[in-house]
C-alpha cells in the first residue's frame, strides 16, 4: 500500500446522517490504518437547503413543517429516532438546541481551513458545535470565533468570509456533485472511481478501501 | 453507475436529500426525501 486511497467526502453541516456517517467511515478508516493503510480525505460542499435564511426563527421542527411541510408528529418522532441512532455512534445531538442556519459560510469556512491543512479539524469542529452545542454555524462571527477555538487566525477568518474568497470553491464542489449524480449526503468517492453514498456500516467502508487499495474485490 | 463512478456498497444506507433526513422505521417520510430504509444487509442502522 504504497500510495495513499483518496476518499472525497460531499456532505453539509446541517445533515445528520453526515456527521454519523463520519463516525461511521472514521471506524473503517482506523482499521484500515492500522492495516497499514494510508488515506487522504478531503471534504467537499454539498448545500441540502441553500434556501434556508441565514437566521431562520424556528426550530427544527419549525423548519421541518413550515419549509418541508412535514407532519409536526412525524418530525419529532424522525428527530427522537435520528437522535437515537446518532447516540450509538457516540454522538449526542441536541436538536431542542440546535440552531438551523444557511450553511453557505460554513462551507467558505471548510475551504479556507483546508488552505491552512486545517479542514478535518474544522469540519469535526463544525459538526459538534451545530449538533451537541447548539452553535450558531451560518454567521461570520460565529464562525470565525469556531476557526480560532481550532487554532485558525479569527481575522483572516473574518476577512475570508466577509470578503466571500472561498465561494467559488464552494460553487465548484458542488457543480462537481452534480456531474456526479449526487442527490444525497454523505456521499464518498473513493479512488475517484468508487461511489458509496449513505452512512454505510463500518464494514462497508472497510471493504470499499480494501478494494480502493488492490486488497478485496467489492461486488455493486 | 453514477456519472463515471461505480457505485458500491448498500445502497439503501440513509441519507440527507433537499433538507429532508430519512430514518430507519420512521413513519412514512414525505416531502422529497422519501426513502425510507430497512435492508437485511445489516448496513444500515436498526432504530432500535
Amino acid at each position: 500500500m504504497s500510495q495513499p486511497v483518496k476518499v472525497d467526502i460531499w456532505s453539509d453541516i446541517a445533515c445528520p446522517w453526515c456527521y454519523v456517517g463520519k463516525r461511521r467511515f472514521e471506524t473503517a478508516a482506523a482499521e484500515f490504518a492500522a492495516a497499514g493503510g494510508e488515506l487522504e480525505v478531503e471534504y467537499h460542499s454539498f448545500e441540502l437547503s441553500p434556501d434556508t435564511p441565514v437566521d431562520f426563527e424556528g426550530s427544527e421542527v419549525d423548519f421541518l413543517v413550515r419549509h418541508k411541510r412535514m407532519a409536526a408528529p412525524q418530525v419529532e418522532q424522525m428527530l427522537a429516532q435520528m437522535t437515537e441512532l446518532a447516540s450509538a455512534e457516540g454522538l449526542s445531538y441536541d436538536f431542542d438546541a440546535l440552531q438551523h442556519t444557511n450553511t453557505v459560510r460554513a462551507h467558505e469556512l471548510l475551504h479556507f481551513a483546508k488552505s491552512k491543512g486545517r479542514q478535518l479539524d474544522l469540519v469535526e469542529r463544525l459538526f459538534a458545535a451545530y449538533f451537541e452545542e447548539g452553535r450558531h454555524v451560518g454567521r461570520v462571527d460565529d464562525l470565525a470565533d469556531l476557526a480560532a477555538e481550532i487554532g485558525l487566525d479569527r481575522g483572516e477568518a473574518v476577512e475570508a468570509l466577509t470578503a466571500r474568497t472561498h465561494l467559488p470553491a464552494v460553487s465548484a464542489d458542488k457543480d462537481q456533485a452534480v456531474e456526479y449524480g449526487i442527490s444525497g449526503v454523505p456521499f464518498f468517492v473513493v479512488d475517484g472511481r468508487l461511489g458509496v453514498s449513505g452512512a454505510q456500516d463500518p464494514s462497508v467502508f472497510s471493504q470499499v478501501l480494501r478494494e480502493a487499495a488492490g486488497l478485496a474485490e467489492v461486488s455493486s | 453507475v453514477t456519472g463515471a463512478l461505480r457505485i458500491v456498497g448498500n445502497v439503501d444506507a440513509p441519507t440527507c436529500v433537499d433538507g429532508v433526513c430519512e430514518v430507519p422505521s420512521a413513519a412514512t417520510p414525505t416531502g422529497d426525501a422519501a426513502q425510507a430504509t430497512d435492508d437485511e444487509t445489516g448496513a444500515a442502522p436498526d432504530a432500535g
